[in-house]
């Protein structure tokens, strides 16, 4: 028989459809190659000499009848089936061999007797190479192995048998795993800053792959540790870690379990956890049950660490696929919780960073809107998308004596620099405007204070002096304000330079009278220059057309419609930072009514300029 | 001559800026930052240009631009740049 055996396996064997692994086998194909000129010469010899090649084959080869009993077994199949001999395998029932292993397909699904590819050769069935995952009921050992079988025909073309040739490629695929586990977390871990939820991609993306838990614990500042993520690929299953969790003891001990991790920076690693260690650990009965259910079998812990700081633990469980963690899930862990540390970190200074930017940028701003009788004043802030980054724009309201004063301006720069020159410009103007509120008067001394400074500071601003219905104002290097009256929308005043850049500059003032219902709306660049997803720029056409609908509605609904229609033109692309502030006379008779009645309005859509000083 | 296009704003002037940096810049020679191509430009673009106008100035050079874009000369006449920087034609 064995002849006529060693034929058929390695011409089926040879014949067997291509499989995802196949590229990495040509060592091992040409090691088969050169078997199969072996076994060619094998032919001419003799029966022994077919046992002396097939039994040296590093894989497992088995032969089994219609029956599925085993008519020949090399040693390595005899090994890896957990027997001493070929005699106690061919005593032993299949069936009870089956039974000591649990086994999965590549995609963690079970597999039946009947998916093995001998068997469906035995139904008739194409069998192709299949994939498995077995884990050792006792011992928790897990293997991969590549099974793939071919059909040995009698004379009439009957299965006789079939050959199963079992490739361990535990090793190949592990890595394989491990390698997308590392690559798939990384990206993650990269991608956003929103670490929490993060950590929690990373567990869901460990298991079942590497382990069938997988948790991360982070310690905050007090030293607690706080739980954010726990991952198991069944979600019934997650209630038991929960009341786990319920049960945890409040100390945490430094000389064991995930105590040791974040006290003392250590790993632990449990390969193999017993009963009895679930009994020792086991605070209560209850508490015994729980480790039960969850099953233990193998538990790896890595700290998260910068340096000597230890920001949380990642934990590795092996539960019910019996598997036994082992230095490569080490290795990997400890990659990842290095890679989970650092945006941890980064994401921590990114929030310290933001929240210190947001606290400046609201004490550069007003609290409160004051309250000018006769007007509506509305603003809106817009900060940019960069929300660590300090934006330049800024505005002010403020009475001095008989007149209110309303300014806008954008500081150029970003950051903490852009803030300082900020709330330099704010203090520059309130002090300066105590001995003269003349908006031109106002912008030079801004303009020679930021002169002054060591380095290039510039300011664009327009300032308004309000007195009764008289708004007189001057612009630096700034957009000009548009008047949204009962004759449409103009722009109001003139330009005049950027403040701080050039010797001997002058501003030139302008003068308007607010009809009651007309509406001043003073805005930074951001709005004009917000950029839509193809690139294009909000502009100032469209700004006119949007303010131009929002005529006869209330300060507060002509900057809410802007910011609206800003935010739906930009629809999520990059935004700069972004303020406008209206200023409305409220309208004579009903409060909110359509007035705006044109008396003295200059022709033409500009503005009455009733008085003009150098 | 430095010649500029696309946009030149927040996210682009610090290479603006960072173009002339180790640039050991000769007393003789004259800066021309050309303008012709730019599409667009903004506050924090003209303090690029305004700095880069400042180290010339330091370095004893002289510092011109050419007309831009209408986009960009527009906000270089508005807010009085174009009148304190020497324009050259294109």
């Amino acid at each position: 028989m064995g002849l006529e055996i060693a034929t058929q396996i390695f011409r089926r064997f040879r014949e067997a459809p291509e499989d995802s692994l196949r590229h990495e086998l040509t060592e091992a194909e040409r090691e088969r190659e050169q078997l199969v000129q072996e076994l060619r010469r094998a032919l001419r010899g003799s029966e022994r000499r077919f046992e002396a090649i097939v039994g040296s084959l590093v894989d497992a080869v088995t032969i089994r009848d219609r029956e599925h009993r085993f008519l020949y077994a090399n040693r390595a199949a005899i090994a890896h089936l957990g027997f001493d001999s070929w005699e106690q395998l061919r005593e032993t029932p299949p069936a009870q061999i089956m039974k000591d292993y649990m086994v999965w397909d590549e995609h963690g699904e079970p597999i039946a007797m009947e998916d093995i590819p001998s068997v469906r050769i035995l139904r008739g069935e194409p069998a192709e190479p299949l994939l498995i995952r077995t884990v050792h009921r006792e011992t928790g050992a897990q293997r991969w192995n590549l099974l793939k079988a071919a059909p040995l025909l009698d004379e009439a073309g009957e299965v006789e048998a079939t050959i199963t040739i079992i490739e361990e490629v535990t090793e190949r695929r592990r890595a394989e795993l491990r390698e997308a586990f590392l690559a798939q977390a990384s990206a993650a871990l990269a991608a956003s800053l929103d670490y929490e939820q993060t950590l929690r991609s990373v567990a869901a993306l460990a298991v079942p792959d590497v382990a069938d838990w997988c948790a991360v614990d982070l310690l905050d500042e007090d030293g607690d540790r706080r739980t954010v993520a726990v991952a198991h690929v069944d979600p019934e299953r997650l209630s038991v870690a929960e009341a786990l969790r319920s049960h945890m003891p409040d100390r945490l001990d430094p000389e064991q379990g995930i105590g040791r991790v974040l006290l003392k920076g250590e790993v632990a690693f449990y390969p193999k956890i017993t009963d009895e260690m679930l009994v020792a650990a086991a605070l209560d009965g209850r508490h015994l049950q729980l480790l039960r259910a969850v099953g233990f079998r193998s538990v790896l812990i890595v700290p998260m660490r910068l340096g000597e700081r230890i920001l949380g633990a990642m934990t590795l469980v092996g539960a019910e696929s019996e598997r036994a963690l082992d230095r490569f899930d080490l290795e990997l862990a400890e990659q990842v919780a290095a890679r989970a540390a650092v945006a941890i970190e980064n994401s921590r200074l990114y929030s310290a960073r933001s929240s210190i930017a947001r606290t400046l940028q609201q004490s550069l701003l007003p609290e409160q809107l004051p309250e000018i009788e006769g007007y509506e004043l509305a603003s809106i802030y817009l900060p940019g998308v960069e929300t660590s980054m300090v934006g330049g724009d800024f505005y002010d309201v403020w009475a001095v004596r008989d007149s209110w004063l309303i300014v806008i301006g954008d500081v150029t720069g970003k950051g903490i620099d852009a803030a300082a020159l900020t709330a330099l410009v704010r203090h520059t103007l309130r002090t300066a405007s105590e001995f003269d509120c003349s908006p031109a008067r106002l912008l030079e001394l801004v303009d020679s204070t930021l002169k002054k400074r060591p380095v290039l500071s510039l300011c664009t601003a327009m300032c308004v002096r309000l007195r009764c219905d008289e708004a007189t104002l001057a612009v630096g290097g700034h957009p000009l304000p548009l008047l949204i009256s009962s004759e449409g929308v103009a722009e109001l005043g003139e330009h005049g330079p950027l403040l701080g850049a050039f010797p001997s500059v002058r501003w030139r003032e302008h003068a308007v009278r607010l009809e009651p219902g007309s509406t001043l709306l003073a805005y930074t660049d951001g709005i004009t220059d917000a950029q839509d997803q193809g690139d294009r720029r909000f502009g100032f056409v469209r700004l006119r057309e949007a303010v131009a609908e929002l005529r006869g509605r209330s300060a507060a609904d002509v900057v809410e419609g802007l910011a609206r229609r800003l935010a739906d033109f930009q629809a999520g692309a990059h935004t700069d930072d972004t303020a406008a502030i209206a200023l409305r006379r409220t309208p004579a008779g009903a409060a909110g009514a359509d007035h705006g009645e044109a008396h003295e309005v200059t022709r033409a859509g500009t503005a009455p300029a009733i008085a003009a000083t150098a | 001559m430095i010649g500029l296009d696309g946009e030149l704003d927040m996210a682009s002037a610090p290479l603006l800026a960072g173009a002339l940096d180790g640039t050991e810049l000769d007393p003789d020679t004259m800066v021309v930052l050309d303008l012709q191509s730019l599409q667009f430009i903004d506050s924090t673009g003209l303090r690029a240009i305004l700095s880069l106008r400042e180290r010339c100035r330091e370095s004893g050079q002289q510092f011109a631009v050419t007309r831009g874009s209408p986009q960009v000369q527009r906000l270089l006449d508005i807010t009085g740049v174009a009148e304190h920087l020497q324009t050259l034609p294109a």
